[in-house]
């Protein structure tokens, strides 16, 4: 049975201020969820020592944190709604939509093995009707593209002995959807003369989380765990370019498995920006970064922001030189993982991805830049902007740089 | 690697950050949650929960009379931030405004935003409640108003929204609702239906709840007030409260956009020293704790209520940095680099339990001018 009682703080801080409900994004544009506070904290107290209550109202909870980034008092909201999502899910089951949308990892292999025949599918009227009609994907949504040539087939490791080293978790998006993402942070990381190994990974759990399917997210959990401990044991460092494969390594894993080993794993796990940033502050940095003449937008993905280390795409970025880039400061793209694809929640999705859309048009930058493949999702129905990947922006600037001599 | 870092998201945290970016400073802001901001009324009062003047005030903040030109300078730039972002400030400390609150009482107030009016002694007014906020009792608030204002003639409706909620419904609920322009009609309409069945006249207010629209205030408040003919004004209570929230939300997206580096959940629990500076910050967030470097540090944590402070057995315990204060929790030895606002001060600050906005962007502007001094001139903190 699942136990919420492992966690680091209690909900008994809860001073039910309201501030949760004020930054939730979803509460701002729905009535029909049941907010963080009576979800999380409330729900808690209620059922404490009591017989669990499944509440529907969950449903609506995308996991995004800010009701974490709100709490004055520390209490870990989204770790309680996680709980009620997964209580929910034990005792009213999940659709195969569900189950399908959860298992991105699998859905990706399957995908990018037929990649030019599930693009080309996914785009198809007819096949969107039916899928829309059986499985509640609403026809207008957006999907990303699966490549053939996916990350797994075309990286093999190297060792090049290097003082640092890296055990890059790649995550499933830029595996099967972004291999040029992946390849930029190899070459950005080569540039500064650091080996990079792919470590054994499978999905970091995210998407089962926001699925209530608690169970198979700490399975994921413990196996990440084993498997990269393996390596920071070895010296090297957990990098991701993935800001919720971060977030999930270095925060969500201490709540859903609460082992030493989680906490031994999340000192070493570090966001690509992040730790570029902290090899900049040692010192360490390859600063050959040629001039890029460009003006973006950055758009911050939730879980970026829950991690509490600032802005270090913006940090970076602000490195090369003549490069104007600007926070959007739009809050949530609406997108929210899973949840922007299903049909019940496409409008309050589409509600959501307005702020974002107006901003990105407001600003007129040649291109959006943000870390979040989901994210880039959401900007890509909703803008008429590219989007792009900061390492992707300091991978050119380098190659530049390398040409120029 | 920060010029500057503000620990705290109150108001005194995010006008800090935003007025150390317009110096140009790297600006880093550490917090916990949001800030008091969030429970506040967005009303900024002189002495909270006192009607005093701007003399009496002075006198309990200990406030030299130097420091009014200062606090003229401050309140200006607070205005001009203001009226940029779009959520005009009115209001001076020098002539308090009685307006009403959520729980119909009356307190003078010196800087409010433009969705309030002023509760005049005499004339009618009627108070306009929604079904779906229990927070905000239309009768209740008609009887307490009444007591205050004798001479003044009240009536109290009661109209619906027309949505049904998940949720206990908030002021800000109701004020994204009324972001809508066809709930604003329904409303309206409702309104004048009453009236006319109840035969009140046309009154010279209308009080709201504060929740006369977020985004689409302007929209909002001027709807209502053209086609009710009448002056409108909002009366903060239970938060959220749109009054506080539109201010929130417009100083953070401010904040963003100039480049304020947000740490979100993220705990200050101590401080790296060397000598009598600050070198860095230690924080925490769920995984680790790592160091935060900064050349200048500005303290908004808030006092008791903010939990920059805790009073324990052995005394006032500052509860950011531990650093050591006396018994009304001032510092014992200030460190050169940092710089406390608001109630972080300590608390002969908060009288009343809070410090309240005016002395906030008094010693947020002081702090601010300390930075720009010590960076082109070399002078100590203050």
């Amino acid at each position: 049975m699942l136990d919420p009682n492992i966690l680091e703080t209690t909900y008994e801080k809860c001073l039910k201020c309201n501030a949760c409900v004020a930054s939730c994004p979803v509460s701002g544009v729905t009535l029909d969820f049941g907010g963080p506070k009576h979800l999380g904290p409330e729900l808690k107290r209620l059922v404490d020592n009591q017989q669990i209550i499944d509440d529907k109202r969950i449903e609506f909870c995308t996991l995004c944190g800010n009701c974490d980034m709100s709490c004055p008092e520390n209490v870990h909201v989204s770790t309680l709604t996680a709980y009620a999502k997964a209580i929910h899910t034990e005792k009213s089951g999940f659709s195969f939509r569900d189950f399908v949308l959860s298992n991105a990892e699998l859905v990706g292999k399957m995908a990018s093995a037929f990649a030019p025949v599930t693009n080309m599918a996914m785009k198809m009227k007819p096949i969107r009707k039916m899928m829309e009609k059986m499985m509640g994907i609403p026809e207008d949504r957006q999907f990303p593209n699966y490549q053939f040539k996916n990350f797994n087939r075309v990286y093999k490791n190297k060792t090049s002995g290097s003082k640092r080293k890296v055990a890059y978790f790649v995550g499933c998006y830029a595996t099967y959807n972004a291999p040029e993402v992946a390849g930029s942070f190899v070459k950005v990381m080569e540039y500064n003369g650091i080996e990079v190994a792919i470590p054994r990974q499978k999905c970091c759990g995210i998407p089962m989380l926001a699925n209530g399917r608690m169970n198979r997210a700490q399975k994921n959990a413990s196996d990440n765990i084993e498997s990269l401990l393996a390596y920071t044991r070895r010296g090297y460092d957990v990098v991701a370019t993935c800001t919720s494969c971060s977030l999930a390594l270095k925060k969500e894993y201490l709540s859903i498995n609460g082992t030493d080993e989680a906490r031994e794993l999340a000192a070493h796990v570090y966001d690509a920006d992040e730790y570029l940033r902290m090899l900049k502050e040692e010192g360490e940095l390859n600063v050959n970064l040629a001039p890029m003449k460009d003006r973006a937008g950055y758009h911050a993905p939730c879980h970026m922001r829950a991690q509490g280390m600032g802005n270090p795409a913006m940090d970076m970025l602000e490195l090369i030189p003549e490069y104007d880039v600007q926070d959007l400061g739009a809050g949530c793209c609406g997108q929210c993982g899973t949840f922007g694809f299903k049909k019940e929640k496409y409008d309050v999705s589409m509600k959501l991805g307005r702020t974002m859309a107006e901003s990105v048009k407001d600003l007129g930058a040649d291109y959006t830049v943000t870390e979040c493949g989901m994210c880039k999702n959401q900007l890509d129905q909703l803008t008429d902007k590219a989007v792009k990947h900061p390492i992707q922006i300091l991978a050119e600037s380098y190659e530049r740089a390398k040409r120029a001599i | 690697m920060y010029d500057v870092v503000v620990i705290g998201q109150g108001l005194s945290g995010m006008l800090s950050a935003i007025w150390a970016r317009e110096e140009g400073c790297r600006t880093a802001l550490v917090t916990t949650g949001a800030g008091k901001i969030m429970q506040s009324t967005g009303v900024m009062d002189l002495i909270p929960g006192s009607d005093g003047n701007l003399n009496e005030w002075m006198g309990i903040y200990h406030l030299g009379s130097w420091q009014q030109s200062r606090l003229n300078d401050a309140i200006r730039k607070f205005k001009t931030l203001m009226n940029r972002l779009g959520y005009p400030y009115k209001g001076e400390p020098q002539d308090l405004i009685p307006i009403v609150t959520g729980s119909g009482r009356i307190k003078h107030t010196a800087l409010y935003p433009e969705t309030i009016s002023p509760v005049t002694e005499e004339g009618s007014a009627v108070v306009v409640g929604f079904n779906e906020l229990t927070d905000f009792q239309p009768l209740f608030i008609r009887k307490n108003l009444q007591k205050e204002r004798p001479l003044l003639s009240i009536d109290s409706i009661r109209i619906h929204l027309g949505k049904y909620s998940q949720r206990l419904m908030t002021q800000l609920d109701a004020a994204r609702l009324l972001d809508q322009r066809d709930i604003r009609t329904d409303c309206i309409g409702q309104i004048k239906k009453q009236m006319a069945q109840k035969q009140i006249g046309r009154p010279d207010l209308f009080i709201f709840p504060a929740s006369l629209g977020e985004d689409e205030w302007k929209e909002t408040v001027g709807q209502f007030h053209s086609e009710l003919r009448a002056k409108v004004t909002e009366a903060p209570g239970m938060p959220p409260n749109a009054t506080a929230i539109r201010l929130n939300d417009r100083l953070k997206r401010e904040a963003i956009r100039s480049g304020v580096r947000f740490y979100a959940d993220t705990t200050v629990v101590g401080a790296n020293m060397d000598g009598e500076e600050i070198k860095s910050l230690r924080i925490k967030t769920s995984g680790r704790v790592s160091n935060l470097s900064g050349k200048q540090f500005i303290l908004a944590t808030g006092g008791v209520l903010g939990g920059g402070f805790e009073i324990t057995p052995e005394g006032i315990k500052e509860s950011a940095l531990h650093l050591e204060t006396d018994s009304s929790g001032v510092m014992a030895r200030l460190p050169v680099n940092l710089y406390p606002v608001g109630a972080s001060k300590g608390v002969q600050m908060i009288c009343h339990g809070i410090v309240g906005g005016v002395y906030t962007l008094l010693s947020t502007y002081e702090a601010v001018c300390g930075l720009r001094q010590s960076v082109t001139g070399g002078v100590g903190n203050a």
